[in-house]
């Protein structure tokens, strides 16, 4: 049943790395994948060709996202990856086209591609092989980035373009803006005699919110 | 209709803004509305709307209802 080729022995420990860890929190698998201690990598994420990733410090993974490095990939700190993501280093394009799609096809066109440090990378977007995404950018959740992104800036869409450019005046004022607004919360949370662990604490709806619909969107009585 | 009325409609709908709002004197992050995700709908709203197709600086420095305006003009949209 099982082959004992080259290839096959090498897949079957992708397979069993992925099974194993099935088993262990976000950060016990990243241990178990030989990433940084501070990364989070969620359950079902996988890494292609992980000796050619190079991943900085406190870093999260999303579910299910696929990160291939077998072009090279390079991911700089405190970067966020979302849920379902693609980044591609590779394409098999041209062996397609030319009906050579066989394992190990000297047709496989390998780019590598570079993720800056303080970026965003919103659940479902996809990055191409060979895009360079500069530090501290947001991409959009569904947008497929094509080519290279330059530092402090948005981008969202297919093919991803720019909608805002931003300095770290900027993102200093916005983070002052959610930890005020956080403290709040966690103060709120106090007034009612709960312990907020992270995040938000429980919202609690103001009476005209509960008078306005109930689960089924219906109005309530 | 009148390129500033079909203008006022774009940022109306796009931007779902109340009733009354001062539409032409609007700025950029002015209102809770126009955010960095209202400000993507409003793009692709105004191209939809125009059949134009702005450039990364454009779209950047679109910030307020004058500047589309004249940003539309000078794409050659017309009254």
């Amino acid at each position: 049943m099982f082959l004992d080729d080259e290839r096959s022995s090498r897949l079957r420990i992708g397979i069993l790395n992925d099974y194993v860890g099935g088993f262990l929190n976000d950060v016990e698998r990243a241990n178990f994948l030989g990433l940084p201690p501070t990364t989070r990598i969620r359950e079902r994420a996988k890494i292609i060709s992980p000796e050619n990733l190079s991943i900085g410090e406190y870093c999260w993974i999303g579910e299910n996202t696929v990160l291939d490095a077998s072009g090279g990939l390079t991911i700089g700190e405190h970067t966020s990856i979302g849920l379902n993501c693609l980044v591609f280093t590779h394409s098999s394009w041209l062996a397609n086209m030319k009906l050579e799609n066989r394992s190990g096809s000297d047709l496989i066109e390998r780019k590598a591609v570079r993720i800056g440090k303080g970026c965003f990378i919103g659940g479902n977007s996809v990055i191409m092989p060979g895009v360079t995404i500069g530090d501290c950018v947001t991409v959009s959740p569904l947008s497929v980035v094509t080519k290279d992104v330059p530092d402090y800036c948005l981008v969202s869409g297919n093919p991803a373009r720019v909608f805002q450019r931003y300095d770290q005046a900027w993102i200093d004022a916005e983070a002052d803006r959610v930890r005020t607004e956080n403290a709040a919360r966690r103060a709120e949370a106090e007034a009612h005699g709960e312990k907020s662990s992270w995040g938000s604490p429980r919202l609690r709806l103001t009476p005209t919110d509960q008078i306005t619909s109930n689960h089924n969107g219906e109005e309530a009585k | 209709m009148s390129l500033n009325d079909r203008l006022r409609a774009v940022f109306v709908n796009a931007l779902e803004l109340p009733d009354g709002v001062d539409v032409e004197s609007l700025k950029y992050r002015d209102i809770q509305q126009w955010d960095s995700l209202g400000h993507m709908t409003l793009v692709a709203a105004i191209e939809d709307e125009f059949a134009v197709q702005l450039e990364t600086e454009q779209v950047i420095d679109l910030s307020s209802f004058k500047v589309a305006v004249d940003m539309l003009r000078g794409l050659g949209v017309d009254d």
